[in-house]
């Protein structure tokens, strides 16, 4: 270990909750109730795979494959299982699809469920008091702070997933994409705009003089 | 804070409050922002089959917190303290041997966690992790009693264990979209008594105005999945 290293630890003891975990991880291993494979298989996994990646593609589909998109709105779990996305909290997916008329979005105001297999674990925000508090309260306020103003003519309508289903928002395919493929919309369907506080990315336009 | 919040909710049903301000966003975070937190999460998967939040699940042991706790304490910290309360309630591992261990690992900053490789554990999390693990099909005793375009009102009483019922519905009138088909009720007493077999979930739409009164938002409204028992 450096100086430099050996003085920042001495100098930064070890926050409590990081000792707390380590005792906690480390008692449970030697009593054989948990194991290291499987810790570092399940932090791999919802860093590495689990995530808004795979929604993206659900959704990507959606646009591109009329009879998919039909399957997704009638069956969210079974359409987005035919992409290869299962498992814990998905047991039960339904899709909200926004249109030019209607914005859906996503909470839960009693604690923090989330589609996992299609988003990942959620950020921080989503699961922070004051946007369960407020997005069933002032959605169109909440709305505005994402950076996103609808007008009073478009109906919003809040998810609060709190029982057993859990929601993803299918957002509008935004203008300028008609030309790009289904690979191509990937990039364009954030997080954000699966769980219905942001629209889908509009891509730049063409340069007509390539 | 609000002091009408305080008295009548329990912290976690936190639906329509004022109180907390503005939403804090970090634009590009990562999903764990730090090691422990990751550590966290992993233990209470991988401590699945052990079941120590049963029969309520870990949402109950995190409401089971103080309320001050519950309110200010960081996500994973919710988590970390409701897993050291169930293994304790358990006896799998008691808070002595947390704090003797803690006490050990600030004394022995090099100190390693031990090892250990379980393939059958693997396995089970692997498959929980990435197969399609659809809700056991349930039967009611009886038909649903609403269809959709009904028109319902809430139930107005409160369930002192674990409920899925929010605040905020309590006593309103909302009209029923779609019958999702009969789920396992989640609602318990505190002692982890059921309070009622699997019934027909419903998702319902309440117009803000219903829900907020004359300051509720233009064009707006919110929908919510609520058993037959917390229907009127």
């Amino acid at each position: 270990m450096s100086t430099h290293e050996a003085n920042h630890h001495s100098s930064h003891p070890e926050p409590y909750e990081s000792l707390r975990t380590k005792a906690l991880e480390s008692l449970l291993i030697e009593k054989g109730l948990i194991s290291s494979d499987a810790i570092d298989a399940v932090i791999e996994s919802y860093q590495e795979h689990i995530g808004p990646l795979n929604g993206a593609k659900v959704v990507a589909r959606a646009w591109t494959d009329p009879p998919y998109k039909k399957r997704l709105l009638a069956n969210g779990t079974d359409a987005i299982a035919e992409l290869g996305y299962m498992g814990l909290e998905g047991s039960e997916i339904v899709i909200v699809e926004n249109t030019a008329t209607t914005h859906n979005a996503i909470v839960c105001t009693l604690c923090s469920c989330y589609p996992w297999p299609v988003l990942g674990l959620p950020p921080s925000w989503y699961k922070s008091n004051a946007y369960r508090s407020r997005m069933v309260l002032e959605p169109r306020d909440v709305l505005q702070e994402f950076g996103l103003d609808l007008p009073e003519e478009t109906e919003i309508r809040v998810w609060d997933s709190t029982a057993a289903i859990r929601y993803m928002v299918l957002p509008e395919r935004p203008p300028n994409s008609e030309h790009l493929n289904e690979a191509e919309l990937i990039p364009l369907i954030t997080r954000d705009s699966m769980i219905g506080v942001a629209k889908a990315t509009v891509p730049e336009p063409r340069n007509s003089n390539e | 804070m609000n002091t009408d919040f305080i008295r009548s909710r329990p912290p976690h049903d936190m639906g329509g409050v004022r109180d907390f301000g503005p939403i804090k966003r970090d634009k590009n975070e990562d999903v764990f922002h730090e090691l422990w937190e990751s550590k966290v999460f992993a233990i209470n998967l991988v401590l699945g089959p052990q079941r120590i939040h049963d029969p309520q699940g870990l949402r109950s042991s995190i409401e089971n917190l103080d309320r001050e706790t519950y309110l200010h304490a960081s996500y994973y910290k919710r988590w970390l303290l409701a897993i050291e309360g169930a293994l304790d309630r358990t006896g799998l591992v008691t808070q002595q041997e947390l704090q003797a261990k803690t006490t050990f690992y600030r004394d022995s900053p090099e100190a390693q966690i031990p090892r250990r490789e379980d393939p059958v554990l693997l396995k089970k999390l692997t498959t929980a992790m990435t197969t399609l693990r659809p809700p056991p099909h349930h039967k009611s005793e009886t038909a649903p009693r609403f269809q959709a375009g009904d028109l319902i009102k809430v139930r107005t009483q409160t369930t002192a264990g674990h409920s899925r019922l929010p605040g905020y519905v309590r006593g309103k009138i909302g009209m029923v979209q779609r019958v999702h088909g009969i789920h396992k009720f989640q609602d318990f007493s505190p002692d982890g008594t059921s309070l009622g077999g699997p019934q027909p979930l419903y998702s319902v739409r309440f117009e803000a105005l219903e829900l907020w009164g004359p300051s509720a938002g233009t064009n707006e409204s919110v929908y919510i999945d609520l058993w037959e028992s917390y229907l009127q």
